[in-house]
């Protein structure tokens, strides 16, 4: 069997994938964070709970009504979206002109209590839920197993994350989107409808978080706090890759879960806090991050 | 005739600080209006506050007879306002071409892009370009030609000459001059005397955010004495 570095290559490999497959996680959510700051200049701390509520949501639904896996995979994300919105509207509407500080406070109260709410609906222990049987499975690929789940999630988040970059660098909406990040009251002055888009541009943020966690639940157990646990790391992605870029949040995002893989065949201790050096090490040479623009 | 705009005792805030204190000027239809004073005096505010781009502001603003202070700031342009602001505005992560069709349409006899870019070669030219790229003279073109797309009643032009070049400033009053004959209305910032009086039918004299003067074109040369005390030139 070839080896790379003393490492057989299944191993290597194995774990280069379990790396991209989290990586996938974390750049489905640090670009909606990246999106949501752009725009509203918040820090949204309830990114994690909302990524949670999208995995509750389809767990319920499949309960519920049985719905197929590919159902969910749409409709838990907009009823999170939806509630989203609602979010934006009746709260974080009012911070507006407010210091970020407070943008930061109210989104992490909001999280508190959504992930307070449902440990004392479902406990903290983790549900299952399975993942659709035409994803069951794996295949031999000769130099490593594949299992079919893991590479829908990464090709998938792919996808979603390379149509959102489209969406923003090559469309009108995207560029709406652009100059009010740039310029909101300029923007809204020239007639429009500012508070819409942002509405919009949070409800969107949310429903990629909540895509996140759909995916998300067949792997990991769908529990309460399964947000706050990954959340921690996506911050550490966002800093390492800076706030502002879209391709910037999407890039960090697999390379972090790639590196963090790899970190596990080398020196599997250091695994749980590489995310963290690194963002230490960027920190002190490029404080905007990798892609943030100076300023 | 009836104004198409008119401001009656206007007063405007950043925050705490009080910068309009009762301004009241007028613009007729097809009138080309300059509003001169020496800086700090509130020009720039002046046209900020007909946006609703300041944080407070009182009095009354009427553009066509419809009243403008409780028109959310999203919805002020579809009055037929075209606004063109003192730095321009314009975006640097969109391109030219992005830049120039953001602006939603406001009337029904916006320019089209064709008849821009015969206007304004360059920004056919430069259409791909990011909009931080152009030069000076290119940025105020844009931030002109995007309005004008728009199919405003009245122009709201901040200094639209400064820090240009002499040739710019030239085509720029060509352009505008056009646009005089076509009937734009045009309220028009200016410290820039002799671009004013080319183009400017009446001016209005601020100073500390109120009306200290205004006179037709033709009694310029009498107001110079007066003209010089508030400006300062
Ligand atoms: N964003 C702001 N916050 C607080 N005060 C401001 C702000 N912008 C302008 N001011 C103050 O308001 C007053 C009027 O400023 P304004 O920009 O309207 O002047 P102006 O006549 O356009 O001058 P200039 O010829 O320099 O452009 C000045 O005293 C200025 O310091
Ligand atoms: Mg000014």
């Amino acid at each position: 069997m070839a080896d790379i570095f003393g490492i057989p290559l299944p191993v290597l490999a194995g774990q280069l994938l379990i790396g991209l497959f989290n990586g996938a996680f974390y750049a489905l959510l640090s670009l909606g964070l990246a999106i949501i700051f752009g725009l509203l200049r918040i820090i949204n701390f309830a990114h994690g709970a909302l990524y949670m509520m999208g995995a509750f949501a389809a767990f319920l639904l499949g309960e519920w009504f049985g719905l197929p896996f590919w159902i969910l995979l749409v409709a838990a994300p907009l009823i999170v979206a939806i509630f989203a919105a609602a979010i934006e509207r009746g709260l974080l509407t009012h911070l507006q002109g407010l210091d970020p500080l407070y943008g930061l406070l109210l989104t992490f109260g909001i999280a508190l209590i959504v992930e307070g709410l449902a440990q004392y609906q479902f406990g903290v222990a983790g549900q299952n839920f399975s993942p659709p049987s035409a994803l069951s499975g794996a295949s031999n690929l000769g130099f490593m197993i594949m299992p079919h789940y893991r590479a829908f999630v990464i090709v998938v988040s792919l996808i979603v994350c390379l149509a959102t970059w489209a969406l923003i660098e090559r469309t009108k909406l995207g560029a709406l989107l652009r100059a009010a990040t740039e310029n909101r009251p300029l923007v809204e002055a020239f007639g429009v409808n500012v508070p819409l888009l942002l509405t919009a541009t949070y409800a969107f943020g949310a429903f990629l978080a909540a895509f996140a966690g759909v995916m998300a639940a067949p792997v990991f157990q769908v529990s309460p706090l399964m947000g706050s646990n990954i959340v921690i790391v996506v911050f550490a992605v966002v800093v390492i890759g800076g706030m502002g870029s879209i391709g910037g949040a999407i890039l960090t995002g697999f390379l972090l879960g790639l590196i963090e893989g790899l970190t596990k065949v080398i020196y599997p201790e250091a695994s749980n806090i590489v995310v963290f050096v690194i963002m230490a090490i960027v920190l002190f040479f490029r404080p905007s991050g990798l892609f943030g623009k100076t300023a | 005739m009836s104004d198409l705009l008119e401001i009656r005792d206007l007063h405007g805030w950043y925050d705490e600080s009080h910068v309009l204190h009762g301004l009241s000027l007028s613009v007729r239809p097809g009138e080309t209006v300059a509003l001169i004073g020496r800086n700090g005096a509130g020009k720039t505010t002046t046209l900020r506050a007909i946006m609703n781009l300041l944080s407070r502001r009182e009095g009354m603003i009427r553009l066509d007879g419809a009243d403008l202070m409780n028109v959310p700031r999203h919805r002020v342009a579809y009055h037929g306002l075209g606004y063109i602001p003192e730095e321009r505005g314009i975006f640097h992560s969109l391109s030219v071409t992005e830049n120039l069709r953001l602006l939603p349409q406001i009337g029904t006899d916006g320019m089209t892009e064709a008849d821009i870019y015969r206007f304004f070669p360059n920004l056919k030219e430069r259409g791909r370009a990011g909009g931080g790229t152009l030069s000076g003279g290119e940025q105020q073109m844009l931030a002109l030609a995007r309005v004008l797309r728009t199919g405003p009643k009245l122009l709201l032009l901040d200094e639209p000459t400064e820090g240009l070049a002499p040739v710019i400033v030239q085509s720029i009053a060509d352009m505008l001059r056009k646009l005089k004959e076509q009937g734009m209305t045009m309220l028009l910032v200016e410290q820039n005397f002799h671009f004013a009086k080319s183009l400017a039918d009446r001016f209005f004299l601020i100073e500390n955010g109120r009306i200290a003067g205004s006179f037709a074109r033709d009694e310029f040369d009498a107001h110079a004495s007066q003209i010089t005390e508030v400006v300062g030139v």
